[in-house]
């Protein structure tokens, strides 16, 4: 079988996170070679690329029918426009910026968050002049006042990230440091000769990367580094043209060291960082110490644990948010006709 | 927008409700500490004092001659102020073992913090020591292991009995073990019952098999129940109420007497208990009297395509909060199935084996002891 619409490329990140999302429901899995096999737990009935889908329920998937008959998916909504569909009633579910999590629930919204599970980072990108240097590396690393752009930018909504993985999941994210040295970061750039500028770009079709660029350009510059902000179309030919990016990076899995191996596969040739083999078992102290060691290049500069967050109507029962690696559990979920809910914050 | 489809309930956590003619007994609450009192003294089980002793003994193989230290120890896990306090007291009595010295701050070559922090696999204990320049890294992991409620001595330890497997799916199953004679399993699954025999309990025969009518569509989630004491078993989607679709009556004596049919009746299941970290697990209650606490097995917190494990735990009462007890048992798939046997101390437990793939039958029998 073939993909959902194997003609057509995801514009973004989140995009694309939503397609494989759907491919998830009409499909039961994906070949190690990306085609995929067995019909899963809906059918696709309608489809109209970049507009509408329509699944119906399978009644034959070996897992039992869905609670629900059919989901009715429109695309190409903005975040906006999905906070107002959710607040009129018109949707049952749809994922929302996890900055606008606070303001939703204050408007009578229900909604639903994973625990911190996605990083936002800074990678510098490999073959450029500025990441071949190690001061400057380290020098913008230290600028990056992270509290700030957990507590303004997300609003609260995620936490401060020093490694790469977050607290609840390691236990150990505690020893990494997420202060701000602006002092050591000023000293480190002075020993820098020509100081050169330093490009950091963020997926223009992004709102929430382009803050959090915006924030670091300015937290930069107060560490006398010169950075400008740049967005990158999503055409791949771009990418490589700034010293260095945001990139958002999800857990595939709750379990530490499945997590941070999955990490090193896909940062390996991000940000040139080695692929070595983590033991399986592996220790806190050993997944730690392998964190470390991939942190201490400053290839990748991690700056905050962003939750999954999803905005439900008062209809929708049993939801789930689901954790790293796991998929929207549509086919779980049923509709109360009679009863209301009131906010309701997961934190599986 | 999603079109309105059929409603199923799922299991509830909330009310307290009665299984057929078996008794509820009433606890009453007069008398009993709560695990979360600040004020009560606590004791380290034997998997945290060996976490500990692993700890303090990293700490003490590090190079440097001073044996002044300062320690402060910092809780950011689970872990209540007592629990916290009494593994503080075991690291400090741990160290003087190995003969260092404990001293406030200001007095000591060497300062240690000693931070309590949890992962999704379990506690981590980490002590970051700072010896002039240098800082050093020990951790260690300990399991979610805590400390039993009443009766204080008493620890839960658990064994397990592979009784029966198949490839295929089962809802539930029991064992009737009769020396000198054959020996009998009964076998729910989702669409048949069937009746097994040995006379050796080695060599297995089918005796007989019977339809159970399946709904249409196919149930998403079924979840079956064998009755003994009654004599019956039930099939049905799951829900915070369980209402079979099906039953089988005739007693499992002669299986020429079982009968199934379609049915439309109300069954309830009893109230889980209340274990911390374990609301989406597998649990049941155990009528056994341990120490004072009643006993409760609980599966753990991974989904169905991880290995699982079964945790006893302590309560002392029905609404309280369970402390886990005594070590896990380890399986090799997820427990996708945990109902309370037919003795006091023992329980059902099938196992979807990931190696193999087979669906295992186990049986838990939960000893109490000090």
């Amino acid at each position: 079988m073939s993909a959902l619409d194997s003609s057509t490329v995801a514009a973004n990140a989140e995009e694309a996170s939503a397609k494989a999302q759907i491919e998830s429901l009409i499909y039961d899995h994906r070949n190690a070679d990306g085609t995929f096999a067995d019909p899963g737990p809906f059918r696709l009935a309608e489809w109209e690329p970049g507009k509408h889908a329509t699944l119906a329920a399978n009644d034959d998937y070996p897992g039992g029918r869905p609670f629900v008959d059919a989901i009715e998916i429109q695309m190409g909504r903005g975040a906006k426009e999905r906070l107002v569909d959710l607040e009129v009633n018109k949707i049952d579910f749809a994922e929302i910026p996890a900055e606008q999590s606070r303001r939703a629930a204050e408007r009578g919204m229900r909604v639903s968050a994973s625990q911190p599970d996605e990083l936002v980072a800074l990678v510098f990108v490999p073959g450029r002049p500025a990441a071949a240097i190690g001061r400057i590396r380290e020098a913008v690393a230290d600028s990056i006042d992270r509290e700030a752009i957990v507590n303004f930018i997300l609003q609260k909504e995620g936490e401060a990230a020093g490694g790469l993985l977050p607290q609840w999941s390691s236990g150990t994210a505690f020893l990494f440091s997420t202060s701000r040295d602006v002092q050591h970061a000023k000293e480190l750039w002075s020993q820098i000769a020509p100081s050169p500028r330093i490009s950091l770009g963020y997926d223009s079709t992004d709102p929430q990367e382009q803050s959090i660029a915006e924030r670091v350009a300015v937290n930069a510059r107060e560490a006398g580094i010169t950075m400008a902000v740049e967005p990158i179309p999503a055409a791949a030919s771009e990418r490589g043209k700034t010293d260095a990016r945001l990139i958002r990076l999800a857990m595939a899995s709750r379990l530490p060291r499945t997590a941070l191996a999955n990490l090193a596969e896909v940062l390996s040739p991000l940000a040139g960082v080695e692929d070595d083999p983590l033991p399986d078992p592996a220790t806190p102290e050993q997944i730690y110490d392998y964190e470390k060691s991939m942190m201490g290049s400053f290839s990748v500069v991690p700056i905050a644990w962003v939750p999954q967050v999803y905005g439900l109507s008062a209809r929708v029962r049993d939801w789930k948010a689901p954790g790293p690696g796991e998929n929207w559990p549509l086919a779980d979920v049923w509709l109360d006709s009679l009863g209301e809910a009131g906010n309701e914050k997961a934190n599986p | 927008m999603w079109s309105c489809g059929m409603r199923y309930s799922r299991r509830s956590q909330i009310s307290l409700r009665i299984l057929g003619l078996a008794l509820l007994v009433v606890f009453s609450c007069a008398g009993v500490r709560a695990r979360q009192s600040d004020q009560a003294t606590s004791q380290v089980s034997p998997a945290w004092k060996d976490a500990i002793a692993r700890l303090a003994s990293r700490i003490g193989n590090l190079a440097w001659t001073e044996r002044a230290v300062s320690i402060e120890v910092k809780n950011i896990s689970s872990l209540t102020e007592a629990e916290a306090a009494s593994i503080s007291q075991e690291l400090k009595a741990e160290l003087q073992r190995l003969r260092f010295s404990v001293v406030p701050q200001d007095s000591a070559a060497t300062q240690m913090t000693v931070t309590l922090s949890e992962g999704v696999e379990g506690y981590v204990w980490v002590a970051e020591i700072r010896h002039g320049p240098t800082l050093e890294t020990e951790m260690v992991s300990a399991p979610r292991n805590g400390l039993p409620g009443k009766g204080s001595d008493t620890t839960v330890s658990l064994e397990q009995r592979l009784v029966w497997q198949q490839p295929g799916r089962f809802l539930d199953f029991v064992v009737e073990v009769k020396p000198a004679f054959a020996s009998t399993v009964v076998v729910i699954e989702p669409n048949q019952l069937t009746f097994y025999r040995s006379a050796d309990f080695t060599n297995w025969q089918a005796v007989r098999s019977i339809d159970i009518p399946v709904p249409s569509p196919t149930l998403r989630d079924p979840f079956g129940l064998i009755d003994e004491a009654n004599g019956n078993a039930y099939v049905g989607p799951a829900g915070d109420v369980f209402k079979p679709t099906a039953r089988c009556t005739g007693g499992f004596d002669d299986p020429d007497r079982l009968q199934c049919s379609k049915w439309s009746g109300e069954r309830v299941v009893p109230a889980h208990p209340k274990v911390p970290h374990r609301e989406q697990s597998e649990k049941v209650f155990l009528g056994e009297d341990c120490g004072g606490n009643l006993v409760v097995l609980a599966t753990g917190s991974n989904d169905w395509t991880e290995p699982d494990a079964i945790q006893g735990y302590l309560v002392s009462g029905r609404e309280a909060s369970a402390v886990p007890s005594g070590s896990e048992l380890n399986f090799a798939g997820p427990v996708v199935a945990l109902q309370a046997g037919s003795r006091d101390d023992n329980a059902r437990a099938i196992v979807h084996n990931l190696k193999t793939g087979n669906y295992e039958g186990y049986i838990v029998t939960a000893n109490c002891g000090n």
